[in-house]
């Protein structure tokens, strides 16, 4: 491990690509501090912009925009009570009383040391837990590439929204949608209806653009007058006191990890993990009952737990090709436009780019606890002065470039139309859009797997059940859509009875 | 037609179309399968593969209706509108008219360029999200020449990337 890690940080370490990840940092960190902007966004709009790129130095760019995009949200909800992303909303607990009460710098330094430790502890884990777990992957064959696709459908489709089905509409639309084009083993083109443009296929990348981006757009646009007020313009002294850092050793530790572990879980997310290392600290806490009045250990174990998220996102998304959330989810479509399949067989096929990524993600955390002590507190304020008005049609046209340029055809530009209104319509209905884009992703890959299984056992389904690791699988999926469907029963029974 | 939605809960006849729309796509792709080549020597055909999931998806559809058909006939009802009537109400007149600018860019990116539609784009998009002065167009007029030298300066000539051309840039 030590030498792919040390071929990982030949690549990182390397004047132009520190100072991509830097900017890349940079770029999060402002995405992420602009509420409504999100770090998934900020992944999708500048995705084609590393095309250019090696795929490893590429991929780390994504890294580093997740990191900052992550981080960047405690800033405006310490200093505006506004989570710059959901992942942030209960760092907004005890972080914005601690502003009014004029300790802002206080509570951002502490919020930073946090999503530092948090981010640290989370890809240490990272770096130890995906090699090993990736021993396992490897011995996957087309069988349980198959049957991991499902599982992975199942888990996020029923994690993501409010209704089970709603998810698996999505997730099966988004898998039919990715038949569209050339078959992946015979060539045969399906679906496209004379139209040669449909030929290629759907690119994942103009679909996310749609689904995401321009959707958002239409979203934010139903607020662009907000006005941010700001509880207190001068800024405390930023110092980190040992004493206090001491005392904070188990929250940072035990937040850390929940972080972690909820991260490794498709579809649980910052948000989940922001709140229950939070409630884990106020029952851990002999004081309580000062938590909500501007209590430092409410904001640690809110900052370190939303970031530990991200290492804990990537260990799925690495090994088993399932992403842990959204932002996980472009990553992995960050990779198949990079020419790289996803899945267990990275660590076989693409040892480099693998612990360059993770060297990259490792950087970027060291970049992001730099950046915001030093210019972004003051850049956040003048970045947030850019009118919404002004943002959204910069991030429209930002996104037709970005359609354009994947392969340098205004028809893409149509099929991004056709996106934007079937995501729109749909999110905004209650169906979820992560599922689909899973799908999207994940489809072909299952197809291929299915089919090539079919012909090594001739049309026979027996491997499916009697190889262990298939089977294995098989078991998880219906647990895990059984437990998802008896969990809405008690929640709907339980609203009844309060109703 | 209002009375129809007067009589039924709009929520459920958004809902409802919403998974007309994928049982309507999914019998398209069925049936849409049964003309595509199996292709050479397939055990699971190229045919096939897509049928399956059109069928689930239909599937899927068909019990979405039923499930919300019953919760209404047995009078459960959603505490919350959808977002969608929301995000309408209170800025339909936003959200419409920069879906059809998104339509106008692209069919102007052809024939005048990216920049320059860009510049048609931004100068309409700033005035529709903002209040609408005559001196405010004035103003989305002199923020997009700006914007549009700016995105040449950054996509055209420090990141080459290529973009369609057009009268100007």
């Amino acid at each position: 491990m030590l030498s792919s890690l040390s071929q990982g940080a030949a690549i990182i370490f390397q004047f132009d690509v520190l100072l991509l990840l830097l900017g890349g940092t940079f770029l999060g960190l402002i995405f992420g501090a602009i509420p409504g902007l999100t770090a998934t966004l900020a992944l999708i709009l500048l995705l084609p912009v590393t095309f250019g790129m090696e795929p490893a130095v590429g991929m780390a760019v994504l890294g580093a925009l997740y990191i900052g995009g992550v981080s960047g949200g405690k800033i405006p909800a310490i200093l505006l009570n506004m989570p710059g992303t959901p992942s942030s909303i209960a760092t907004t607990f005890d972080g914005y009383p601690l502003c009014q009460q004029g300790y802002p710098g206080k509570a951002l330094t502490y919020g930073i040391f946090s999503s530092f430790i948090g981010g640290l502890i989370s890809m240490i884990a990272l770096i130890l837990i995906a090699p090993s777990l990736s021993v396992v992957t490897l011995n996957f064959q087309s069988y349980e590439y198959f049957i991991l696709g499902i599982f992975g459908l199942t888990v996020v489709a029923s994690t993501t929204g409010k209704s089970l089905i709603n998810g698996l509409i999505s997730a099966t639309f988004g898998v039919l949608i990715a038949t569209i084009g050339a078959d992946p083993i015979a060539g045969v083109t399906r679906y496209t209806y004379g139209l040669r443009p449909l030929e290629g296929g759907i690119q994942l990348l103009v679909a996310m653009i749609g689904l995401f981006v321009i959707t958002e757009v239409f979203t934010q646009s139903a607020d662009v007058n907000k006005k941010y007020a700001y509880s207190s313009n001068k800024l405390d002294s930023m110092k980190l006191e040992f004493k206090v850092l001491a005392g904070q050793t188990k929250n940072f530790i035990r937040s850390s990890f929940i972080g972690l572990g909820l991260g490794m879980l498709p579809g649980a997310g910052g948000t989940v993990a922001n709140f229950i290392a939070y409630d884990q600290a106020k029952k851990a806490s002999k004081t309580p009952e000062k938590f909500g009045t501007g209590i430092i250990d409410g904001v640690v174990a809110a900052e370190s737990a939303n970031n530990a998220v991200s290492g804990g996102a990537y260990i799925p998304t690495i090994t088993l090709g399932i992403p842990g959330n959204t932002v996980t989810a472009v990553i992995l479509a960050g990779l198949i436009t990079h020419g790289v399949t996803p899945g267990p067989s990275l660590f076989r096929n693409e040892v480099q780019l693998v612990y360059a990524m993770f060297i990259g993600l490792l950087v970027a955390n060291v970049f992001m606890f730099i950046l915001q002590h030093t210019v972004m507190i003051r850049f956040f304020k003048w970045a947030l002065k850019i009118p919404k008005t002004i943002l959204l049609p910069i991030i429209m046209m930002m996104s037709i470039a970005g359609t354009y340029n994947i392969r340098y055809s205004v028809n893409d530009l149509w099929v991004l139309v056709v996106f934007t209104a079937i995501g729109y319509i749909l999110k905004k209905s209650g169906f979820p859009l992560t599922p689909m884009i899973l799908g999207l992703i994940l489809g072909p890959i299952m197809e291929q797997s299915l089919r090539t299984a079919m012909m090594a056992t001739g049309g026979s389904i027996t491997p499916f059940f009697t190889r262990p690791y298939s089977l294995g699988l098989i078991i998880l999926t219906i647990l895990s859509l059984g437990l998802t469907y008896v969990m809405n029963w008690i929640r709907n029974k339980k609203l009844k009875d309060i109703a | 037609m209002q009375s129809i939605i007067k009589k039924f809960d709009k929520n459920f006849l958004v809902q409802l179309f919403v998974n007309i729309f994928f049982v309507v796509f999914g019998l398209i792709f069925y049936f849409e399968s049964f003309n595509i080549r199996r292709g050479f020597q397939q055990i699971v055909g190229a045919n096939e593969y897509p049928r399956y999931v059109a069928l689930l998806l239909v599937i899927l559809g068909v019990i979405n209706i039923i499930r919300s058909a019953i919760k209404y006939h047995a009078g459960e009802r959603e505490a919350e509108e959808l977002k969608i009537f929301k995000e309408f109400r209170d800025a339909g007149d936003k959200i419409i008219p920069l879906f059809l600018l998104l339509i106008l860019n692209i069919l102007l990116t052809r024939i005048i360029g990216y920049f320059e539609s860009g510049f048609v784009f931004m100068s309409l998009a700033i005035f529709i999200l903002g209040p609408k002065t005559k001196i405010r167009f004035l103003k989305s007029i002199g923020f997009a020449i700006f914007i549009t030298l700016i995105l040449y300066l950054v996509f055209g000539i420090i990141m080459n990337i290529y973009l369609p051309p057009g009268l100007i840039f």
